[in-house]
Order: structure tokens, then sequence, then C-alpha cells
């Protein structure tokens, strides 16, 4: 078994890891590095729950190799809060009950967070089909756009 | 006296018949009298039906008490999803 | 009459009815909530199960030497490792880990835990399974024709009289109903009778199933996983391990969804047969093609309805024929189904008989409201077909035989006071069903009805020494409940939500609870929580009547503080809860409320949705533009997750009446076993789904509480399919209402002129 050895940045700080070469980042992530806030719902890309950053796209990292996160900038919902101040989505989906068993949550957040770095303005067609990634069973996605506009709202406002 | 009414399935095991009346106070004595009337319902009266009385469905609750002019309609054990 | 009531408070409350923020969110929105696959232990292997690449074989041999060879494999099990169990459990224990046959591709014959997933992996691929592959039967109608292969050769239709002789793949049939249809039928001025037919859709769940289990050398055991009813899973674990259930700790994980596929078994049994063999924790998790191939999906179906009425609207017959495939074991819910099917109606000649029928496909589990939804989409369906043949408003037909307090319902009881006619009527008045529909657009009604339940439940409700409150339940929280929950207590203590924390408790920590489905956390753990506050605060008076020197029934508890009860009582400060509390130890020892019981007086309840839709005509492709929910909650707790669990359910039901199905080829194998290709809304699919909650208090309950969670799965079906209808001028007897099925109908429709 040959191991890659990789350097890479997670959430703004350093870290290593060593993975077989046909790991997934989603693996690496779960089991190497006991980042267990991203999820695997299918494994093939389908359903967004993995969802992370990679130097600044959102990508599902089940579709990414760990031995790709070399030299890269990752994010994942580990970071997202500011100590133990929440990012104003995180807030707002709390308030506006947007989930229900909450194992989508992840991944709809980091995606609803790269969109509003982008267009700070989506419309509602704009929000659901930025987040036409990302599978949600409970909710029916009502409750989830209102806190994505609700946010988007605040934090032009701010 | 209560009338009790059986569903469809359970008929075979009660000779055809699904009306019946007798006196009960509690939905356990009219498990206990069917049973001992046509013991090849037992198994099921004590495994695989719900109760409704007056409409309202019990899952199980053998004590509950019954107004003497009481409907109880034997039905399928329920379930949920 | 009899009935349980309990009713206490419909009005003036302080914190149940608004809207707090649920009090284990937090965890939730940064990651930290811990699901199936979120846990790990010392030393722990990883486990894998071979499944079946066939959908009927006898199972010859099974040889494990080689895999068990391979460094790096700890143990191997197969069905020879569970021995034999009751009759309750027989078919769970083969769905489990196959015996002799494998009934459907993906059906599980063995397992292995090794020191890490590519170990496993390799491993599988070492075991030879020989394998005698039978002819498969897939299809319901195919299932039943007299030549079908057998998927059990034991099988003989139960509820036939006499015994059938030969066996068949139907393994029971049902009847329910009253009065003489043919009279009926014969009064009638206009019958429309249809058939349908609809394919499987599953439940859907994001977390796919997983599990952590831990067998220790002594004969005790803990497990972690993700279910809908962790003390079922214990209870069915330690007869399938042949262990004592005290020996057995369950411990629900957060859940990522069930919708009713989460109250059954798979990985559980295997992990700890696993765990018990290896010496070590085992940790499994399923692909999502294995959900797909081997985890309970809904039955698929080939019903036929048939519906008089008098030329002025009135129903004089129904009559309903549904043949329900159910996997490869039989279930009940052809039975809950033909229950269902006229519930919303009230008939003097009413009649409808189902069929369980197997065939080699996974086993069918519950999905929200299970049964009621497919035979909803027949009869609301010929509902609307008749409405329009006499050109009369679809709700106005619908009210004109609405099942009413004092009918016999179709499936056998008389109702009590039920809410159906409220709900219709607050449809009609609902803004969606005046606005005028956009150009080729088509708009919808239906109506569904379900059960609801109560159940066997235990409360644990502790005051701590800062007055703080803490409620143990045992029910999974899938949606929400922990908020409702403390604001009951919060509610009947008179303190503040945030005094108040909810957990669930482990299996070796509170007494026996039923699963989190059939529509009754909130209502069950309810009852129990008011009781279990109740009691604490006798408790609490009856302190503060010591402490006073005043007799007990002259203490009253008002605002969270026992205060006496008049000026004649005595003039003494109100003590608070955490005044009490702080004492408590001088007092008598700690202060809690327990209660335990099996809920029972949990009412039926009713939905009624419209559905505006657009229809392609050029690719067949439905589009929602407006959807509206009317659902009878009893009394709304906490009306966001009321609303969520409508426009959820509300969701899964256009799902699986536009997109969703299960496709099988010839060769019995599940085709689309993926969220590409088995195809769940997303948010670009749906509109904003209004949610409107009336509120009929339900008598089973203190607050008037009834279940929501299943009902709105039950109408959208038919509701699409009624929009289809508007829009197109065609009926489509088919779900899922996919584009190519949709096209057909316009084409085959144009042809036929």
């Amino acid at each position: 078994m040959t191991s890659v050895h990789v350097t890479t940045t997670i959430n703004g700080d350093p870290a290593e890891f060593l993975c077989r070469p046909e790991e997934t980042l989603l693996d690496v992530l779960r089991d190497r590095l006991g980042l267990t806030g991203t999820k695997e719902g299918c494994g093939s890309g389908d359903c967004g729950a993995c969802s992370v950053m990679v130097d600044g796209r959102v990508v599902c990292s089940c579709l990414v190799l760990g031995a790709e996160a070399e030299g890269r900038e990752i994010g994942t919902i580990e970071g997202m809060a500011e100590g133990d101040e929440l990012h104003p989505l995180q807030q707002k989906f709390l308030e506006h009950a947007a989930l229900q068993c909450g194992i989508c949550t992840p991944g709809f957040l980091i995606a609803a967070r790269a969109l509003l770095e982008k267009n700070p303005d989506p419309t509602e067609t704009e929000v659901r089909y930025w987040l036409a990634g990302n599978l949600c069973r409970c909710t029916g996605y009502d409750k989830i756009i209102r806190a994505v506009l609700d946010t988007a709202a605040e934090m032009r406002a701010s | 006296m209560v009338k009790v009414i059986l569903w469809g399935g359970l008929r075979a095991y009660a000779e055809g018949k699904s009306e019946f009346e007798f006196d009960a106070a509690t939905i356990h004595d009219v498990i206990a009298r069917l049973g001992e009337d046509y013991p090849a319902l037992q198994w099921r009266l004590d495994n695989s039906v719900s109760v409704a009385v007056d409409g309202q469905i019990y899952r199980d609750s053998w004590f509950e008490p019954l107004e003497p002019d009481a409907e109880v309609f034997i039905l399928p054990k329920l379930a949920g999803g | 009459m009899s009935g349980i009531d309990r009713l206490s408070k419909t009005s003036d409350f302080k914190v149940v009815g608004t809207r707090p923020i649920r009090p284990d969110g937090i965890e939730k929105v940064t990651g930290r909530a811990r699901f199936g696959a979120d846990a790990v232990a010392p030393g722990m292997l990883i486990g894998l199960v071979l499944r079946s690449p066939h959908p009927h074989a006898r199972i010859v041999s099974i040889d494990t030497a080689e895999a068990e060879a391979l460094q790096g494999v700890k143990a191997i099990v197969t069905a020879s490792d569970f021995g034999e169990v009751s009759q309750l459990h027989h078919d769970t224990l083969r769905n489990v880990m196959a015996r002799d046959k494998v009934l459907y591709e993906g059906h599980a014959l063995a397992a292995v835990a090794a020191i890490d997933k590519a170990v496993a992996k390799q491993a599988l691929k070492l075991i030879k399974v020989d394998y005698e592959v039978l002819p498969h039967v897939t299809d319901v109608e195919k299932a039943i024709e007299p030549d079908a292969p057998l998927v059990n050769e034991n099988l003989f239709t139960d509820g036939i009289d006499p015994k059938p002789d030969k066996p068949s793949n139907i393994a029971a049939r049902s009847q329910f109903g009253h009065g003489d249809v043919e009279e009926g039928f014969a009064k009638a001025d206009l019958i429309i009778e249809k058939s349908f037919k609809t394919e499987a859709a599953h439940q859907g769940y994001i977390e796919p199933h997983a599990c952590l289990a831990s067998f220790n050398s002594d004969g005790s055991a803990e497990l972690w996983g993700c279910t809908q009813g962790h003390y079922l899973v214990r209870d069915t674990c330690a007869e399938l391990l042949g262990i004592d259930v005290s020996r057995l700790r369950v411990t629900a994980s957060e859940i990522g969804g069930g919708f009713g596929g989460k109250t059954v078994v798979y990985l559980e049994p295997v992990a700890l047969a696993l765990s018990r063999k290896a010496g070590h924790p085992v940790k499994m998790t399923m692909s999502r093609a294995d959900v797909f191939k081997a985890t309970g999906p809904t039955a698929s179906s080939s019903m036929r309805v048939k519906i008089g009425i008098t030329k002025e609207g009135r129903i004089t017959a129904a009559d309903a024929e549904l043949y329900y495939q159910t996997g490869a074991y039989a279930g009940i819910f052809s039975q809950l189904g033909a229950m269902c099917a006229f519930a919303c109606y009230g008939l003097e000649n009413v009649r409808s008989v189902g069929y369980e029928v197997l065939a080699n496909r996974p086993m069918q589990a519950a999905y929200r409201a299970p049964g009621a939804p497919i035979i909803a989409f027949a009869v609301e369906s010929i509902v609307d077909e008749l409405a329009r043949a006499i050109d009369m408003d679809p709700l106005d037909f619908r009210l004109k035989n609405a099942a009413k307090k004092g009918d016999r319902a179709s499936y056998g009881p008389v109702y009590p006071e039920i809410g159906l006619v409220q709900a219709l009527q607050a449809a009609k008045e609902h803004p969606h069903y005046s606005a005028p529909a956009a150009a080729n657009s088509g708009r919808g009604v239906a109506a569904g009805f379900w059960f609801n339940f109560g159940g066997l439940t235990c409360i644990s409700l502790n005051v701590n020494i800062d007055g703080t409150v803490t409620v143990s339940s045992g029910r999974p929280d899938i949606g929400g409940s922990r908020a409702s929950m403390c604001q009951i207590a919060a509610e009947e203590l008179g303190v503040p939500y945030d005094n108040v924390r909810a957990i669930i408790a482990d299996t070796s920590s509170l007494g026996f609870n039923d699963t989190t489905d059939g529509s009754r956390t909130t209502f069950a753990n309810g009852i129990a929580i008011i009781e279990a506050a109740r009691s604490a605060i006798a408790d609490m008076c009856a302190r503060a009547a010591k402490i006073w020197s005043i007799p007990e029934d002259a203490v009253v508890w008002e605002n969270g503080a026992a205060r006496p009860s008049g000026a004649n009582a005595g003039d003494f400060e109100p003590m608070t809860i955490a005044d009490l509390a702080g004492s408590a130890h001088k007092t008598g020892g700690p202060i809690a409320g327990h209660h335990e019981v099996n809920a029972e007086g949990a009412g039926v309840s009713f939905s009624v949705h419209i559905a505006d839709v657009d229809v392609d005509q050029e690719t067949g492709r439905v589009s929602v533009s407006r959807y509206t929910v009317v659902q009878d909650a009893g009394k709304a707790i906490h009306p966001d997750y009321v609303e969520g669990q409508y426009q959820g359910g509300a969701a899964q039901g256009i799902g699986w009446a536009i997109n969703e199905g299960y496709f099988y080829g010839e060769d019995g194998k599940l085709q689309n076993p993926g969220f590409l290709d088995y195809r769940m809304p997303v948010a670009s699919d749906l509109p904003m789904i209004d949610a409107k909650i009336i509120e009929i208090p339900n008598k089973g309950h203190p607050y008037g509480v009834r279940g929501v969670g299943e009902t709105a799965i039950v109408p959208p079906l038919a509701t699409i399919g009624n929009a289809v209808r508007s829009a197109t001028g065609v009926r489509v007897p088919e779900v899922p209402m996919a584009p190519p099925v949709v096209l057909q109908a316009i084409e085959g429709a144009k042809e036929s002129g």
C-alpha cells in the first residue's frame, strides 16, 4: 500500500495527512481528520451533502481526491462560524426553521455562502438554481430559500 | 350489551360470523370472550389487531372501559411510517 | 359514547404556538451533530456486506475460506451465524441475511469485518458463492399470473376461504366495506371505472444506513446508529443475536431522514454479529446504491376503482381492487391501502379489496402513511372525473360526500368528530383556489386521510438544582420534536422555554418507547411530558406546603412558582421552581416527574391540496408553479415545524407523482439505484409551498394535538394528476407522470381524436 503525503490548509489552518491514492477528499476529511461535519449521502456527486470549498469553489468532496488537496485551501462547515459567532446564514437557518433532520444542512450552508459571496442580491429563481445541486428530503426547500433570501437582505443592509 | 364487529379477514376464524352482542366492561373482556367462543381467533386477537371503540382507535389497551352500548370494531393491526 | 377526553387547554398559551429556535439547532448548523456514520471506536473494524447479483437464486454453497485467509480480515458471517427466531422476526432475519435463497438483487448473504475498507472490499471479492439462478418476476401484474415464478413456494394466500391448494405470490387478501355495492351501482346515474398503475418510490433519506456495534466478551453489547426506533432495534437485535434485551444498549444517533424507512433493521444485527465474532467494534455504512437496491421502498401497484354517483353528485357506490407489490416478504400495506381507500367519504355502499403480492424486489418498508397515497391517487382521480362529468366544482363535490361524525368509515368503525369538512372549506376559502389560473396551466385538488397513532411512551422530567429542567425522552427526533417537547414542558411548568432542554435517552436509561413513526411523537411524548410535569408540580407544591405548614390543597402553581391559593392560606412569598430545586435536598430529595403510558386517543387527520401545473406539450414535462396544503393539526405546538411537515410531505408526494420510480430491466435488476436517475425534487423544481394549518382540537390530547407527519404525502399524487388533466385534457393513470408517460398520453389522446 503506497500512501500519498499531502500538505494543505483547512479552514485557514495548516494540515497534513497520509492517504491512499484512490481516497476521496470526503473520506480523508471524515475518516482521517475527524471532520465529520461534511456528510456522505451518495458518493457520486448527486446530492451535495459533501459540499466543501476548494480554492474558493464549491465542490462535491466525494468527487475530489484527497491527494488533490495538496497546496490548496479547503473550507468545511467546521470553519463557517467565527469562534462563537455564527455566520448570518447559520443564524437565519435556525430562525427560519430551514432544517428538520439537518443532514443536508452543512452542504446547503457551504453552497449558499458561496452564492452570496458571488451574488449578494440573488432572486428567488437564482437561489433555487444555485442550490439545485443540494438535495433536501425533509423541508421541500421552502424555508431554506426564505432563509437564504433573508440573509442576503440582511447582509446587504449591514 | 356491547356490539362487536370483526373485520372481514377474521370471519373465517369465527365460523363465518362477523357481528356479536354480549356484555363486556373492557376491551379485554371482549377479547377474552371471543377467544373463548372461537379459539381459532385467539392468536390473531393477541397479535394482529387494533380495536376501535365508537370510532376511537386503540392499538392495545386491554383495560379501556366500555360504555354499555359501545360499538367495538376489531381491525387489522395498524402501523405508520 | 366512550372516548378519551384529556383536553385541558385550547387557548391562552404562553409558549406553545410560538416559534422559538430549536434547542438542538446549533449542533446541526455547525456540523457538530453526530449522525449514524459519525462515530468511531478504538480498534474498530470496517464491515461490508456481500449482496446477491441475481434477482432470484438458490444459494448452493458459500465458501469463505479464501476471504478469511486474507490478511486484515477479522471475521466473516453468513446465515449460519444466526440462530432461528420466533415467527414475529422470521422474515426480518432472512431479509437481514439470506438463507437457502436470495430473493432480490442486493439481498445480503454474507458480511466481512476487516481492518479497513480496502481489505473488506477485497475480501468480498474472494467469497465464492455458488448460485443456482432461478426465474424471477418484478412486475406486479406478471407476479399474479398463474405461471409466474414463485418467490416462496410454500405461500398460500391468507384471507381466502377455502384456502387455495396451489401456492402463489399473493400472500394475503383483505376486504373492507359495508352495504351492497351492486345495489348501489344500480342506483347510479353515472359510473366511472378506471385502472391505474404506480411504481415504487423510495423514502429517499439523504443519510444512508449506518451503525457502530461493539460486542464485549461477557455477552454485553453497545450499538450506535441512525434509526427511528432504537428500542425496536434493541429488541429485534437481541432476539436475532440470541442475547438478553438488557445486555444490549442502543444509542440513537441524530438521524438524517427516515420517513418510515428506518423503522426496520438491516445492518445492525450484522454489525453486532461481526463484532461478536471478531472481538472488536465494527462500523458499517451502506452505499447509496445498496440503499436503493436493498432497503424498503413502497409498493408498486395495479389498481381498479369504480365509483357511481347520482346526477346531483351523491356517491351511491364505490368499489376498489388493489394489488400492491410488496417485495420479497409480505407486509400489511395492501391492507392499509384497502382500509384508507374511501376513508374521505361517507358512503352507504363501499367495498375495497387488497392483495399483497410478492416479487423479487426488496422488502417494502413504511413510507409516510404507508399504502394510503397509492390508492388515493386512483380514488381521487376518479372523483375528479366524476365532478367534471356533472360540471361540479371538485371541492363542492367532495364536500357533498365528505365523511362526517356518525358516518361509518369504509374501514369499519363509525367516525367520531373529524375535521375533513373544515379542511375542504378552508381550501375553498384559500386565496390559491380563487386565484385565476395562468394561461396554459391547470389546477387540481385532492383530499387524503391517515390514521395517526399514539403508543408506548416513557418520559422522565428532572428539575435541576438551579430550577432548569431536563426532559428525557425515548423517540429519536427526526424533524425538530425536541423544540415542541421543551415548549410543552415550559408551558406546563410556567417557566421560560430557554430553561428547558430535551434529550433522547439510550435504551438503558429510559423505559420502552415505540418508534418515531405514525405521526405520534409530539402527540404521545406531549401527553407524557404534561403528566410528568404535573406530577413534579404536585411534588413541589407539597414541599412548599410543608415549608409553610399549610395544607397541600392550599398551594397552587402559577407562572413557575408555588404560592398560597388565597389570603386565607397565609401570607407567604411565592417559592419559584429555582427556590424549591435549590432546597430539594432538604425537603425530600431530587425533584422529578415521570410518566409511562400507552398513549391512545390519537385522532385521524385529513389533508386537502391544491396544485397549479404547467405541462410542456413537446416534452411532457410537468412543472409545479403553485402548491398549497391545508391540514388539521389539532394544535400546532411549533407552527414552523408543523408547516415543515406539510411542505416536506407535499414535496415527497410531488416527486413521486412526477419523476420518482423504480425501473427494472428484463434481467430483474434495478436500473436507477442512484440520485441521478432516481430523480427526487431539487430546489429549482418546486415553488414555495403554502402550508395552511387549521386547528380542530383532538380531545385525546391535553392541548388538542393531532399527528401531522404523514397525512401530507397522501393527496399529492392525485392533486398533480388532476392538475395535469386540467392542463392537458388528458388523464394520466400512471405514476410517475414522467415526461415520456405524459407525452404518450397526450399523443394517444390526439390520435383517438
